[in-house]
């Protein structure tokens, strides 16, 4: 460690990058810039939306393609294996890599997309076990839940384009209701992962890393 | 009501740099040591030596800890580095006649 003044440091220098002291006007255009940085760096996470996007489309695609064989009432069994999965997944992006810096928003769009989560693997559980809720049922209720968590992000996040997304969602969840069980809702289900979740989950990746 | 603040400027937050620190870590939860650097483009030397001023102030705390066998120092502004900022911060609204801008604050 070096003295204030040390040899090696000398960027806060006065004619460095910090001189000793600004006007206050220019004081006042630091402090913003210092907390539009601040806000950058404390970027949303979109990984478990790709995972989940893609796990979720995959799994659709498993399913479709088990109905399309006949395979009757153990078409069911993927989803409970990628619900795992993706829990698991979740949580393993949740503790792994660099920690980032947060703030109050990250941390209500951390919950948010947390508290869907829970709800739907709860409600997919009841659902198998034959109580609470009717399987059929959850094909309507999730999509609605997942707009509604698009749209608490867009607030959270100031991101207006997320409310499209959940505006979509949203229309997505009667649509879901009104279509029969076939191959039409399937490929419907994958194109509504991929393009609903993981496309926007990368989306916000990438502004992540803007600099 | 915007706040205006009629004391001085508080020399510790005076220094750009440290005036820099306080405004980045005031947006956030808490920041590692290497974003802090790499958002304030110092040194290792020169950061920390603005850090132990502000920790001697009261206005941040540091902590050391191993993420796997990774030494990591993460900072995070006290209660009294908030207040002070915000302080700051109005009172150079004063000086320039301007409302307190509220995203400065809290």
């Amino acid at each position: 460690m070096t003295s204030e003044t040390g040899t090696r440091a000398t960027r806060d220098a006065p004619g460095g990058m910090f001189p000793g002291h600004a006007a206050p006007a220019d004081e006042l255009a630091l402090i913003r810039r210092m907390m539009e940085q601040a806000q950058a760096a404390a970027a949303l996470d979109g990984r478990h939306l790709v995972l989940w996007g893609v796990l979720l489309a995959a799994v659709q695609a498993v399913h479709l393609a088990l109905a399309l064989a006949g395979a009757g009432p153990a078409g069911a069994y993927p989803w409970v294996g990628a619900m795992a999965a993706g829990v698991c997944g979740s949580a393993a992006l949740g503790f792994s890599g660099r920690r980032h810096p947060t703030n109050l928003a990250v941390r209500l769009y951390g919950s948010v997309w947390m508290g869907l989560c829970l709800t739907i693997v709860l409600l997919f559980a009841l659902a198998l076990a034959g109580r609470g809720i009717e399987p059929a049922h959850l094909g309507v209720v999730a999509p609605a839940a997942t707009g509604f968590a698009f749209f608490v992000s867009a607030t959270i996040a100031g991101l207006g384009w997320l409310r499209w997304i959940a505006l979509a969602w949203w229309a997505a969840a009667p649509t879901a209701g009104l279509l029969a069980p076939g191959p039409l809702a399937g490929m419907a289900g994958i194109a509504l992962y991929l393009g609903l979740m993981a496309l926007p989950g990368l989306a916000i990746m990438r502004r992540g890393k803007r600099p | 009501m915007p706040r205006v603040a009629r004391g001085p400027l508080d020399d510790t937050i005076h220094a750009q740099a440290r005036l820099a620190i306080v405004a980045f870590l005031n947006g956030l939860d808490e920041a590692s040591f290497t974003t802090l650097r790499q958002a304030l483009d110092l040194t290792d030397g020169n950061l920390s030596a603005h850090l132990r001023r502000l920790e001697e102030a009261g206005y941040v705390e540091v902590a050391k800890a191993f993420v796997g066998r990774k030494a990591q120092t993460t900072v995070r502004l006290t209660a009294a580095g908030r207040s002070a900022f915000t302080e700051y911060v109005a009172t150079l609204a004063g000086l320039l006649g301007l409302p307190l801008d509220e995203r400065f604050v809290r």
